[in-house]
């Protein structure tokens, strides 16, 4: 019966993806890195690549606060038709499908978004730039998401489909990622 | 008065005209404010603070309101243009998202994005005098110049639908592009923005043939010049907007404008557009005729300004 209820509850949540409350919300991120432009550049935009750096930290309230473990561990990059897609597989089990929707070498600006998948948001669309720092080994990386919660019909939400919990989940992944990151391309 | 007395106020009059600034009214959602813009002088006026999550905008010169929707609290507030102040909150309850006055300006139409309705508010009274249904998550709205047509777009149902303005009577229900928000209407024109089609509806109110261009990155606004030569839309994922040749129907140039571009408006008198820009926390002015960025002002949090924003005495 749990089985069901969840398949349901998934159908419900998959039917609706690209339909979403009346306001967009903003996660906007920046680090400074220690490490030229072009070396966290190379990084960035190695798009089948994400989970080197990327460390999705999802949790879910689902009644009673269960944790959710925050690994990608498995990203898989393919080609359909003219897209670029990325799945990442979550170490909870879950999967997130991507999508490149540009790499702007100029200014060092990847812009993505997520098509489906276990991140409680609806229509996420997102860029990630890096900057020039104040010398030739310094850099900083801006992340920005633009996206809406997945409830969409009439208040009352529930819980773990609301704006806090869209915010709550794309905060989690820029935070855990964006320091991994820039470990990575200090060390590398 | 004698004549020298006469010309001297001709004169007086002439240069206080062509002083007045446009003023934008811009709702910013994430500080739960309007700024509200002296455009010429590039700076805030006021910034007043109105309902949860404003979105929505439109100006009755006649009654000398600004109407602002409130998506998260369930209202509409009216501001006395004159004193630049609230003076009133209409609960109407449902989510207000778009807001349009009618041609006539007796009305204001609010369209509730849950509950597939529309609330009438009669602007001598300021009440909701009527609700009607309509398709599934009304957006955008607008009026033709005639006074004879109002215009939804249904976000969730990809339709656009049609009323008669005195009866509120359906009068056709049209299928447009994936998600339609934005729209506008110009002479004979209805213009309609599909989110995620990345293109943009231009309708024929006539005989409701319409076409399709492509745009940028989810399109949300749409304004076009009043001989309909050029439409330009605000590309909110591309931070720019895209310049129509509506004789040639494609997209002719992209302008670069603030993050995350959702209103525009439109001030021949003045030559601009201007877009406000949700994720910069400002707005952009662009030089309409040579179709050019200008310059940039800060305004509150998350500005969106979705419907008609400029105010020109």
């Amino acid at each position: 019966m749990k089985k069901i209820i969840i398949s349901i509850f998934l159908l419900f949540v998959s039917m609706n993806v690209f339909a979403h409350g009346p306001s967009p919300q903003k996660v906007e991120k920046t680090i400074k890195i220690n490490a030229s432009p072009d070396k966290v550049w190379a990084i960035i935009k190695d798009f089948g690549s994400f989970q080197k750096w990327q460390v999705w930290a999802i949790i879910k309230d689902f009644g009673s606060f269960q944790k959710w473990q925050p690994l990608v561990t498995d990203s898989k990059l393919e080609k359909k038709g003219e897209d670029t897609l990325r799945t990442l597989t979550l170490k909870s089990g879950g999967k997130v499908v991507e999508r490149l929707k540009g790499i702007d070498e100029e200014a060092m600006k990847l812009k993505y978004e997520i098509l489906e998948g276990a991140v409680p948001v609806a229509d996420y669309n997102s860029f990630i730039v890096v900057a020039k720092g104040p010398s030739p080994n310094e850099s900083s990386v801006t992340w920005v998401g633009r996206f809406y919660r997945v409830y969409k019909l009439n208040p009352p939400i529930p819980a773990g489909q609301d704006d806090e919990t869209a915010l709550k989940a794309v905060n989690e992944m820029y935070d855990v990622a964006l320091p991994a990151l820039k470990k990575l391309a200090e060390t590398k | 008065m004698n004549f020298k007395n006469l010309i001297s106020l001709a004169l007086c009059l002439l240069l206080c005209a062509c002083s007045t600034s446009p003023i934008a009214y811009i709702t910013n959602q994430g500080s739960d404010t309007v700024s509200i813009v002296n455009i010429k002088e590039k700076k805030i006026i006021q910034e007043i603070p109105v309902g949860k999550g404003p979105v929505g905008v439109a100006i009755s010169l006649k009654q000398s309101y600004a109407f602002i929707t409130n998506t998260h609290d369930a209202s509409v507030n009216v501001l006395d243009l004159q004193h630049n102040r609230i003076i009133k909150t209409i609960q109407t309850g449902g989510t207000p998202v778009g807001i349009t006055k009618s041609t006539n300006e007796d009305f204001i139409y609010v369209s509730d994005w849950f509950n597939s309705e529309v609330f009438i508010i009669e602007t001598k009274s300021l009440t909701v005098i009527k609700k009607i249904v309509v398709g599934k998550s009304p957006s955008g709205m607008i009026c033709d110049t005639e006074g004879k047509y109002l215009f939804i777009s249904n976000r969730d149902e990809n339709t656009v639908e049609i009323y008669g303005q005195s009866d509120l009577a359906l009068v056709k229900k049209i299928k447009v592009g994936n998600h339609p928000y934005g729209l506008f209407v110009s002479k004979n024109l209805l213009f309609v923005v599909n989110v995620l089609d990345d293109s943009l509806s231009v309708v024929n109110i006539q005989s409701f043939a319409s076409e399709t261009i492509k745009v940028g990155d989810h399109p949300y606004g749409v304004v076009s010049d009043v001989k309909n030569q050029f439409a330009f839309v605000t590309n909110t994922q591309d931070d720019n907007i895209s310049v129509v040749d509506l004789k040639m129907k494609k997209e002719i140039k992209k302008i670069k404008v603030g993050g995350n571009p959702e209103g525009i408006d439109i001030d021949e008198r003045d030559n601009i557009l201007i877009t406000s820009n949700w994720r910069s926390d400002s707005i952009s002015i662009i030089d309409l005729a040579k179709q050019e960025y200008l310059y940039e002002i800060k305004t509150g949090k998350q500005s969106r300004s979705f419907g008609q924003f400029i105010k020109i005495d």
